[in-house]
């Protein structure tokens, strides 16, 4: 079987800038991004992902490597002529064209007939249920109208693949929630390849095929978004998507596909997703939610609560296992009544199997 | 000592416009006024204005008086208007064509180069414009820096006569006014959200495109503004007709100059002066209503 080519790939791309000190934005990034697929770059600010958004943009070349759009260079070709369009982080509606004109400009730079723009234009603004705001004029939307009005301006074209900057950072919660449901359903509705860049997690999780997670100009992990969550390759990834609890511990024995790692008596159960030796010293991620309290004396392990914080739909405990060691473990507010442990109190807990990842570094 | 302010809200405020509206008054309405009240009396020999009313001034404007005392039809006046007029259009224009390009590159210069740049348009204003004028003589004239080593190569047998002429004034009118067409130009381009040319590229707008459909209209006011400053100033220009034009290719503003001084017709200089304020009163007018147009819609 043939294996389908991918919309975009990005193939040992490095960037620098001749600044001074010189910046390395991306060092040597390997990605394919597949058709049809809703793909998140998401990392902290200065990590490289609007950088490498830009070179498959063209706004920039990039020093070294090569990017592919369904299998051809694009190398030396100008953003006009690259079939991929973006929307951007400010909107940037050209503010002396009316609606309709912004969502005409491409098919009209393209050299489309009116009437084919005009036809384009109508279905773009009923795409996000704007139909009677085509003679307005871009300074009389609402943040969240232009956010809309940006996107359709991008898609109307029909790019081959969508870019978007962080699109919905300058809107309020409420309003960004909603669009989220929008994007994912325009990805869906019109077929077109999805690369969203981001520095929020739940932005990226909630929308997101596969995620690349990326840090200080390089690939950290590239995955869906649960086994991002669920087996994050390294630290970074680990601490940068929810929270964590890193704990340390001795490679002891090992299966054929997993190791048993301690951590003084306690024993854990991880996969094999990076060799080590036996005695080798490891750290181990475990989320909060994967502990469920059970009577002291009982479960896995043993502790003393030493904090105790209501956030509403949770408790978050600190529980201290041994004089170096302190876990967060979130349990559920189940009920009015419950009766979570006090601070000081002696607790025992148990982990759910396989909860544990075996961290690269 | 206290002053007193007047407590009614329009009094105050007219009074807290006084000073500029005094200094308008004196140094603007008062001469203007004055030279249109001159241009309907009767010329003195000797300089000067007599008393009594006459349209004599207006009169010559159109026509020439025959020695049986009718009026003959004569353009020759009307001939020096035209011709100032599409002088003073021609370097506006030439202006624009040189000026937006230079705007639009030193925009995308980082931002210390900019003001370097920017310094050095503004530097021939460090010089009297009247010595920058002579200086362009011993350029453009007979055996001047164009000429000699063309002569002297043998590319050329005789002079080019390039000084004395509606090329030399225009040229004069370009170079004295060129930097109030870049820097309004400068300053307009320099608020466009550049991200809104990334974004035209983005959509297939070539260079041309993204200039013609993007920058061109979001800096039009700044074009409009270095448009008429250019064209209003280039209009009045006495130094460069009088100059590199040698005198021979009158402008109106010498022909106004010469009113008042050997020709000691006041009056005719007055309505010569009258005319053309309003020429430049109405140009502009028009042009930025028309422009208006154009411009994206008010809030």
């Amino acid at each position: 079987m043939n294996k389908p080519i991918p919309a975009i790939s990005v193939n040992n791309v490095v960037k620098h800038y001749a600044s001074n000190p010189p910046v390395v934005a991306l060092n040597n990034v390997s990605i394919e991004i597949q058709d049809n697929e809703f793909f998140t770059l998401l990392g902290p600010s200065g990590c490289g992902k609007t950088t490498l958004l830009r070179l498959i943009a063209g706004f920039e070349q990039p020093t070294d490597g090569a990017i592919l759009l369904y299998g051809d260079h694009l190398e030396g070709l100008d953003p006009n002529d690259r079939p991929v369009n973006t929307v951007f982080q400010s909107y940037s509606l050209f503010p002396h064209m009316t609606i309709a004109q912004n969502i005409g400009f491409g098919l009209k730079m393209k050299g489309e007939s009116s009437v084919h723009i005009a036809s384009v234009v109508k279905e773009m603004l009923s795409l996000v249920k704007m139909e009677t705001f085509g003679d307005r004029m871009p300074n009389q939307l609402s943040g969240g109208q232009q956010q809309r009005i940006a996107l359709v301006r991008a898609l109307a074209p029909k790019p081959k693949v969508l870019l978007l900057d962080e699109p919905l950072s300058a809107l309020d919660l409420k309003l960004r929630q909603a669009m989220r449901l929008e994007l994912k359903r325009l990805q869906k509705e019109t077929g077109i390849t999805f690369v969203f860049v981001t520095h929020d997690q739940e932005e990226a999780m909630s929308m997101s095929d596969r995620v690349a997670v990326m840090s200080q100009g390089e690939l950290q992990q590239l995955d869906t978004p649960k086994m991002i969550y669920e087996r994050p390759r390294n630290r970074f990834v680990a601490n940068f998507i929810g929270d964590v609890n890193l704990v340390d511990a001795k490679v002891s024995s090992e299966n054929d596909d997993s190791y048993i790692c301690a951590h003084n008596s306690i024993k854990f159960s991880v996969n094999k997703t990076s060799l080590h030796k036996i005695g080798d010293q490891v750290t181990l991620a475990i989320r909060p939610e994967k502990f469920s309290l059970v009577t002291s004396g009982d479960g896995d392990l043993q502790g003393t609560v030493t904090g105790s914080t209501y956030m509403g739909t949770d408790t978050y405990l600190t529980v201290k296992i041994d004089d170096l060691t302190e876990l967060e473990i979130r349990c559920q507010n189940e009920y009015l009544d419950q009766q979570l442990p006090c601070v000081g109190e002696l607790v025992g807990m148990s982990i759910s199997n396989g909860a544990a990842t075996l961290l690269e570094d | 000592m206290e002053i007193k302010l007047p407590s009614n809200p329009i009094a105050r405020r007219w009074l807290g416009l006084s000073p500029a509206l005094i200094t308008i008054f004196i140094f603007m309405v008062m001469p203007i006024a004055l030279l249109g009240y001159y241009s309907f009396k009767p010329a003195d020999t000797y300089g000067g204005v007599e008393a009594g009313f006459s349209l004599d001034a207006w009169i010559q404007l159109f026509f020439d008086r025959d020695l049986d005392d009718t009026l003959i039809f004569d353009p020759v006046y009307l001939q020096i208007i035209w011709r100032s007029v599409v002088l003073a259009a021609i370097g506006t224009t030439i202006s624009f064509l040189v000026g937006f390009p230079v705007a639009w590159y030193i925009v995308q210069q980082p931002a210390e180069r900019r003001n370097i740049l920017l310094l050095l348009v503004t530097i021939p204003f460090w010089t009297n414009l009247l010595i920058r004028a002579y200086s362009w003589i011993l350029i453009l004239g007979k055996d001047g820096m164009i000429e000699q080593p063309l002569l002297a190569l043998g590319l050329i047998d005789e002079s080019l006569e390039m000084m004395y002429g509606n090329m030399a004034i225009g040229l004069g009118l370009v170079y004295s006014y060129i930097p109030l067409m870049i820097l309004p130009i400068y300053a307009s381009l320099e608020k466009i959200d550049f991200n809104l040319i990334e974004a035209a590229h983005d959509l297939y707008a070539d260079r041309w495109a993204v200039i013609q459909r993007i920058v061109m209209p979001l800096c039009l006011p700044g074009i409009i503004a270095g448009c008429i400053l250019v064209f209003v100033l280039s209009l009045g220009d006495f130094i460069s007709p009088s100059i590199l034009g040698g005198g021979k290719k009158m402008m109106l503003s010498n022909l106004i100059q010469f009113q008042f001084s050997s020709a000691r017709n006041w009056p005719f200089g007055g309505a010569l002066t009258m005319l053309l304020l309003m020429l430049v009163a109405l140009g502009s007018y028009f042009y930025i209503k028309a422009s208006r147009k154009s411009v994206y819609l008010e809030k």
